[in-house]
């Protein structure tokens, strides 16, 4: 814990940059006007907010919530279930959503920054309390029963030097700095932007840039050696752009791409790693598992585990379990893979009902029976095609196609919404009221007809 | 809806894939994200990519506000006029 009074900048943004200890000092004089054991939901996406709420919180032993998504319903969803009467919701912008005044908490993150440095000797009883403070997040974007997982803070910490170790991020020369494109809130992003950073010696890049020019300006501001941290949909698109990506030198360690939440291919790692001038990196985990593994994605198609880490197989179902003997944990894995060598493996597929858009997991059954149940759809199916990664959808319904996302947006994650909707008489349902794949894949290619 | 708004529909519509969606059942003044069309941040990528591959428009968030920007079809119009490369 020592590591957290440094005076060494630790996140920057344009017009400043604040030290670990300037971050543990605010979450100080935060805590000090929360009440005990408060559950708080924590939307901030600036860095550096976010860090001050989670310490904050952990500060009078309360629970951090993290949702899998922003939509509403999600949210009040996660909120109703809580049972404490000090809960609330603090994040920047909350005005977006419809919450009732007394649930959010307004919180001058800025002003409890210059509040003035705390020292070491009021600051330790409280740094104390973090191994056993929780974090909860949830799996799968798609419904409202969402799976909930509890990190400790004692085991993010102790994850987190498993990836530690495994990149160098406690080398003593020049430390690098994380530019990353994911939310905070998700469990790859909540290691690469909180975790690994804040137990290392990793600067972080306060903002969470989506557009190439942001990027590029994020680049450029924080210089040399960086790691920029993102998805494979975003890496694709920024590769499509006209930006002029900053082009180190040769020699210089200059950017490395570390990309998860889906596998990257080989075709895109090759051209983010030309137009960016980088070489890439990926990272294989889950929300329960946080990343297990590793790979240069243009060196090896073979994950590598972090140290400590084992798979063993369930002879039974084929299906892998991945033990992580220094944690005293075991998690199944919902990857179908085969082991290389004791600490190498290969993924060969996901299992067939989990689908994964723009790195948010959801269940098709999960997505069928949301869609099913909108008020004035007869009947519907999601249906993935090979030529998109988005999904598309066929109803049966006089609803227009506005109505229905409309609806389908308040109850599951925007990214699952159809693209397109496919209006059809009827769904092709055998006597079993299966719907074969075949059947599936005519209906989309007359549908592809009609608007050809 | 002026015309330069249903070309800025039209991209809209071709880039994220709503095929389903004319333009005319588009409402210029009402939001593109999240209550009006569902869309999300993947999505606004796909259109400032859009953007600016026809107009040459490169955007930053700290342009304005990336949400007033994106709030109406009737603002990202407004803004592409302003914007764009001759």
């Amino acid at each position: 814990m020592k590591g957290l009074f440094s005076d060494d900048p630790f996140v920057l943004l344009e017009d400043g940059r604040y030290s670990r200890h300037q971050i543990v000092s605010a979450a100080f004089h935060l805590s000090r006007a929360l009440p005990e054991a408060p559950v708080v939901m924590n939307l901030y996406t600036q860095r550096h907010e976010f860090l001050v709420l989670l310490l904050a919180v952990a500060f009078k032993d309360g629970i951090i919530v993290l949702p899998p998504n922003t939509a509403e319903n999600t949210l009040n969803g996660l909120m109703d279930a809580i049972d404490s009467r000090h809960k609330f919701i603090a994040g920047a912008r909350t005005e977006r959503w419809n919450f009732e005044d007394e649930t959010v908490a307004r919180i001058d993150v800025k002003h409890l920054l210059s509040s003035g440095l705390v020292d070491k000797a009021q600051l330790s009883p409280l740094l104390r309390k973090l191994p056993v403070a929780q974090i909860w997040l949830y799996t799968s974007g798609s419904t409202g029963q969402a799976k909930k997982v509890v990190k400790t803070w004692s085991q993010m910490m102790r994850l987190a030097a498993k990836a530690i170790s495994r990149f160098g991020f406690d080398r003593t020369e020049s430390p690098r700095c994380v530019v990353a494109t994911v939310p905070s809130q998700h469990m790859f992003g909540l290691e690469t932007t909180i975790f690994w950073p804040l137990f290392s010696r990793l600067k972080v890049w306060a903002g969470r840039p989506m557009f190439a020019e942001d990027i590029k300006a994020a680049l450029d501001f924080v210089k040399p050696p960086v790691w920029l941290v993102s998805a494979p949909l975003h890496l694709k698109k920024l590769t499509q752009f006209d930006t002029e990506w900053p082009s180190y030198n040769e020699s210089e360690d200059g950017l490395k791409v570390l990309s998860a939440t889906a596998p990257l291919d080989v075709a895109l790692a090759k051209t983010v790693g030309t137009k960016m001038h980088a070489r890439v990196f990926e990272v294989f985990g889950s929300t329960e598992t946080a990343s297990i593994a590793s790979r240069e994605t243009l060196v090896s198609d073979e994950w590598r585990l972090y140290d400590h880490n084992c798979l063993e197989e369930d002879k039974n179902s084929g299906t892998y379990d991945v033990i992580m003997q220094d944690l005293d944990e075991r998690h199944r894995l919902q990857d179908t893979i085969r082991t290389v060598s004791a600490d190498r493996f290969r993924v060969l597929g996901r299992q067939s009902d989990l689908i994964k858009v723009a790195g948010k997991r959801a269940s098709m059954t999960d997505l069928n029976r949301i869609l099913q149940a909108v008020p004035g759809i007869e009947d519907g199916v999601f249906w993935r095609s090979e030529a998109s990664e988005r999904l598309q959808a066929f109803v049966v319904s006089n609803l227009s196609s506005q109505e229905i996302r409309q609806a389908l947006s308040k109850s599951m994650d925007v990214v699952f919404l159809p693209r397109p909707l496919h209006f059809v008489k009827r769904i092709p349902r055998n006597e079993m009221g299966k719907i074969p794949f075949q059947a599936l894949l005519e209906l989309e290619s007359q549908t592809r007809e009609k608007v050809g | 809806m002026t015309p330069e708004q249903a070309e800025i529909a039209e991209m809209i519509i071709e880039s994220v894939n709503l095929e389903d969606v004319s333009v005319d059942e588009i409402n210029p003044d009402e939001p593109i994200f999240n209550d009006g069309l569902g869309l999300d941040s993947i999505d606004a990528l796909e259109i400032s990519l859009e953007l600016n591959k026809r107009y040459g428009i490169k955007i930053k968030s700290d342009d304005q506000n990336v949400g007033e920007i994106f709030s109406s079809v009737a603002a990202l119009t407004d803004f592409v006029q302003a914007n764009k490369q001759a």
